[in-house]
């Protein structure tokens, strides 16, 4: 067995168990006594629930529990309002019902089908209300009001304690950024662009839908197994709702099929665990596809954006108003539009700035977190329209970039500086990747020149982002060396698929030395791993990989101890190399000395590790993030001119990683990242009818298949350290997404000068500016 | 899903007489690439499922010198992809078959089901209504065949009655000097539905430079596979000119009654109608200027 290395690719730990079907998920689990759950939804986007009688229900055979208000409103053990920001949720449905697809009641049954025969038996008279079905029509005065008041948390989170509903609207939050002079500087700009941009609610198509098994011990002890990314969120959660200490809640998260952002906060575990109790046993529960889509969505948003520039392509002021459909429930919608805020302005110094960023409710599906969490909706419209001012000032894309773009040091528009910024060193990989420059080869010649037989024109189009990680936050492991010198990782990251139990084991076996064979990173279980915020916000190699190597650093330090203790030399003379540790005059390994301190073949050695990140960084500013994300990608594209057919040829992605912990997680990563971003850019739309989701299937939300994929995908690792990440490594979880949609609209533009601005960037939208274009050459 | 009984008949009569008992509410089975969809949605709630699988009779590809090909209800797209027949004497159809949904659905779907389903959205209709194909069918009272057209009656409408089964599917040889081509067009993933899909087939006359028969037929852009006639009918007796082309592609983008839906606008549709049929025919006239046997020239239909 070879010590583990940093920095060499490994194959991800986990493969063999996945790529054989014997990893084991939550829908394919039961524990004993188990009955399962479904819940009865709303088929009207806003509705005054005036009667619910479950009686004809309660008399299905095989129906163990019926639960609906009553049972929530009349429970002293149930607190019945909740919600990460807001307390604005409730288990099901109280008063009314805000979305189509909103909880309204819930049945534990001995089988699905008598479960579900008994939803169709609950008799509910809803009186329907005018409803909200665009941010356009929830801001209109005197709009109906999807909550007439929102209940404020205790205490919440920190960075959002600033934000608040406006009572007598729907605006759920209104987050502000200025910055300099902004009428000064749009009086020193040459010219100035506006232009308005917009992106419709997306699903996150993670294979494996939300699911939940509960089970509430007569004491009132609470044991979910979740699909969740943040169990210690769920379990706070949970002990607010059920009125018990966390101690009392655990929370097991089997391997999760995909995240992406839908498994944050809770989502079917209150309804899950409320059955439970009410039924006196374990319920399972397992969501559609369409009770996903009910479930939760990204974030659709109108984005007018103002900019100011002179002649030589400085960026000097910018005005920005971002409004965010946050659907029904608040959810974590005000940290994504605070985030869309801060990265309206992009990675550019723009010293003038205004920027306006609201969440909006509305009687749609809930909207949330989504890989990139706000960046992917302001980076639509800053790096599309940077392309529309390069062309006005008759400047490369690329150069206006590099002329406006984050240099180490620079301020961000919070003011704090900025440290470890890779950002032109990605522009300038996938520039050169993509043969950036190389355009001659294509002669695209004008509308009028178009002809048939020469349908098909190409182009190339790049851009590029910042984004910050979710600061202040907590990530704690602990480190087990057993008495053979093995080492079992305890920690609360959630192995989603992003290679996390792979990257924290290379991290602890570099640190100790140890092969990667002999380590063993463990599920996740609250009730055994020490506290961790959340799987999330691309931060676990970055926060947890610290932890752990700091964890391991703990061992060390106390097999030094026993070393120096047992040989009777100063601590300063044991060292250690290749998994041993060195005296002057002698050579241990781990082994012996766990044998020698423990005078037998036993004990445990326990190394603790713990990062916490601050509002404050080490230059004394106010900190919004612990490090940053840069990256850049860059698209060629083929579009059919008499058809608006667009494909994509070629697609490279730079992100600056830090530190390739394991070169080969992060390309795939990488390419995952971007191969989303494609499906975001080219087909991906919830469709609504009068609220109703009508594509909430595969078959007619289409996702990217691999016939849609480029040739080529090239992920490239650009490597500026960050002092405080471990070995030098950043986050990479969401950075490759967030520059393809724009990168992809760029290109378009490139190859037949046809400029969409709302995706996703469909063939019908481009053939019908084509048409536009050729009416107006005629 | 609901409860269903479940039936498995030997014979093509034996399974006749089953649905004719249920009186309208069992349905034959076969791949289930549709019909699994719709019973899981609770679309259709069949109290019996007749499984045709096994019936004998309803099974193989093969060439009748006096009918011509004839493709059982049962042969599944994957057959109609990799059959040495089909690709030595009517290429096109392997070509269609590679682009139709993805290898899963292909592996099980019949050519029987996705016809009998009438399901607006597909390719292979368009084909066969090019090559003026005839389906058999089978009932109680006896077997018939109509013209494939004919069993098209609306979305997801047919002419099939309760208690018949579609059989086989005739495709009549082509004359010489026949040029055939399919253009699918999707407007998003490349495994989405079709969009739009064109098929168009010209047979020249015996001076290889006037059209003889010709065969517009237009998927996606009606309640069911149509035929623009009125755009044939412009070709018929003329050589192909650029000026002809342009006038049938609009006429057939007229003559279609495309809808507004998810995969575009009806404007869209129509524009992509003209784009494709002007494609297609150019491809198709000269294969058939080129053909020189029964095979009909084909390198893979078209994709746009």
């Amino acid at each position: 067995m070879e010590t583990t290395e940093i920095g060499k690719s490994v194959r991800r730990l986990d493969y063999k168990t996945k790529v054989t079907g014997r990893a084991q998920y939550l829908a394919d689990m039961s524990v004993p006594g188990m009955c399962h759950g479904k819940i009865l939804r709303s088929p009207y986007p806003h509705a005054r629930i005036v009667r619910i009688d479950a009686s004809k229900a309660r008399q299905i055979s095989g129906v163990v529990a019926v639960l609906t208000r009553d049972d929530i409103l009349h429970d002293q053990g149930i607190e019945p309002f909740y919600g990460p920001v807001f307390k604005d949720q409730t288990i099901v449905a109280v008063e009314k019902v805000r979305h189509v697809g909103d909880p309204v009641a819930a049945v534990a049954a001995l089988t699905v089908d008598a479960a579900e025969e008994a939803l169709r038996m609950i008799e509910v008279d809803y009186e329907e209300l005018p409803a909200v079905l665009s941010v356009n029509d929830s801001l209109k005065p005197g709009a109906p009001l999807v909550h007439e008041s929102v209940k404020l948390p205790a205490s919440g989170f920190a960075d959002l304690a600033e934000l608040k509903p406006v009572e007598g609207t729907n605006i759920c939050t209104h987050f502000r950024l200025n910055r300099g002079d902004i009428q000064r500087g749009f009086a020193e700009a040459d010219r100035i662009f506006e232009d308005t941009f917009t992106l419709p609610a997306t699903q996150h198509s993670f294979l494996e839908t939300h699911a939940c098994i509960a089970q509430v011990e007569p004491g009132g002890r609470i044991t979910v197994w979740a699909t969740t990314q943040n169990p210690f969120v769920v379990r706070t959660q949970l002990a607010n709702i059920f009125k018990v200490p966390v101690s009392k809640v655990r929370v097991i998260v089997p391997y999760l099929g995909g995240g992406y952002g839908g498994k944050v906060y809770p989502k079917v575990e209150p309804i899950t665990v409320a059955l439970a109790q009410k039924a006196g046993r374990p319920v399972r529960l397992v969501l559609s596809r369409e009770e996903v889509f009910y479930t939760i969505t990204k974030h659709a948003a109108i984005i007018k954006m103002k900019t100011g520039v002179k002649n030589d392509g400085t960026l000097v002021a910018r005005e920005c108003e971002i409004h965010l459909d946050t659907g029904a429930y608040a959810e974590i919608g005000p940290r994504v539009a605070k985030k869309s805020g801060y990265t309206a302005a992009g990675p550019y110094r723009i010293p003038n700035l205004k920027i306006d960023s609201y969440s909006v409710y509305t009687n749609k599906p809930p909207a949330g977190a989504f890989r990139g969490f706000g960046v992917s909706q302001s980076a639509w419209a800053v790096e599309s329209q940077m392309d529309i001012i390069a062309a006005a000032l008759k400047i490369d894309p690329l150069e206006l970039r590099k002329q406006n773009g984050y240099d180490e040091g620079d301020k961000f528009v919070t003011e704090e500086t900025l440290r470890a910024v890779g950002l032109k060193e990605c522009l300038d990989e996938v520039a050169k990747s993509i043969g950036w420059g190389r355009m001659e080869q294509w002669n695209n010649g004008t509308v009028e020149q178009w002809s048939r037989g020469e349908n098909i024109k190409r182009g190339k189009g790049i851009a590029c982002m910042i984004k910050a990680t979710i600061t202040p936050s907590i990530s704690s492991a602990v480190v087990k060396l057993n008495e053979d010198a093995s080492l079992s990782i305890y920690t609360g990251t959630v192995e989603m698929g992003q290679g996390s139990e792979t990257v924290l084991a290379q991290i602890a076996g570099k640190e100790l030395g140890i092969p990667l064979e002999t380590i063993q990173v463990l599920g996740v279980d609250t009730d055994v791993v020490p506290y961790d915020l959340t799987t999330s916000s691309s931060r676990s190699t970055f926060h947890m990989g610290k932890a752990v190597q700091l964890a391991a650093r703990d061992i060390l330090r106390q097999l030094k101890q026993i070393a120096a203790m047992e040989y009777g030399v100063p601590e300063a003379q044991v060292t250690f190399a290749g998994g041993k540790i060195r005296l002057p005059e002698a050579q241990l390994d781990y082994s012996d000395a766990m044998f020698k301190r423990f005078g037998m073949q036993g004990g445990t050695l326990v190394g603790e590790g713990q990062v916490k990140t601050s509002t404050k960084n080490e230059f004394g500013e106010k900190s919004t993030s612990a490090f940053w994300f840069l990256a850049a990608g860059a698209a060629e594209v083929e579009v059919d001119v008499d058809t608006g057919r667009l494909k994509l040829v070629k697609y490279a992605t730079a992100v600056d990683v830090g530190k390739a912990l394991n070169p080969l997680g992060c390309r795939q990563q990488l390419a995952g990242a971007a191969i989303t971003g494609i499906g975001q850019a080219l087909f991906e739309e919830i469709a609504y009818d009068n609220g109703q989701p009508i594509n909430p299937n595969f078959v007619d939300y289409v996702l990217p298949s691999l016939g849609d994929m480029p040739e080529t995908i090239d992920p490239i690792s650009v490597e500026v350290p960050d002092p405080n990440g471990p070995f030098g490594a950043k986050g990479i979880g969401e950075s490759a997404l967030i520059p393809v949609a724009p990168a992809i609209a760029n290109a378009v533009f490139d190859a037949v000068g046809v400029r969409i601005k709302d995706l996703p960037i469909k063939a019908e939208k481009i053939f019908l500016a084509l048409e536009e274009m050729k009416a107006k050459a005629r | 899903m609901n409860d269903f009984e479940y039936l498995e008949p030997a014979t093509v009569a034996e399974a006749c007489a089953m649905l004719k008992r249920y009186g309208g509410e069992a349905r034959p089975y076969a791949g289930g690439a549709y019909l699994s969809i719709v019973m899981k949605q609770g679309l259709i709630r069949p109290k019996a499922l007749v499984n045709i699988k096994k019936i004998q009779e309803l099974k193989g590809i093969r060439f009748d010198p006096s009918e011509g090909f004839v493709i059982g209800a049962l042969a599944t797209h994957r057959e109609l992809e990799t059959s040495q027949l089909i690709r030595e004497k009517l290429p096109i159809l392997c070509a269609v078959e590679r682009e139709v949904a993805n290898i899963r659905v292909r592996n099980v779907g019949t050519v029987g089901g996705n016809l009998a389903s009438g399901e607006p959205l597909t390719d292979l209709a368009q084909v066969f209504l090019a090559l003026d194909a005839r389906v058999a069918i089978s009932g109680p009272s006896g077997d018939r065949t109509i013209p494939l057209e004919e069993l098209f009656v609306d979305l997801y409408q047919t002419s099939l009655g309760e208690e018949e089964i579609l059989t086989r599917v005739i495709v009549p040889p082509p004359p010489p000097a026949t040029g055939i081509e399919y253009i699918r067009f999707s407007s998003s993933s490349v495994v989405d539905k079709p969009c739009v899909g064109v098929a168009v087939r010209i047979s020249l006359n015996a001076d290889r430079k006037t059209c003889g028969t010709v065969r517009i037929a237009l998927g996606c852009v009606a309640p069911r596979p149509m035929r623009a006639q009125g755009a044939e009918a412009l070709l018929t007796g003329h050589p192909l000119s650029p000026q002809l082309v342009e006038q049938a592609a609009a006429a057939a983008a007229e003559e279609c009654s495309p809808i507004s839906d998810l995969r575009g606008s009806e404007r869209f549709k129509r524009g992509i109608v003209r784009v494709l049929v002007r494609r297609a025919m150019a491809v198709a006239y000269d294969r058939a200027s080129h053909a020189s046997t029964l095979r009909l020239r084909s390198g893979q239909a078209g994709s746009a």
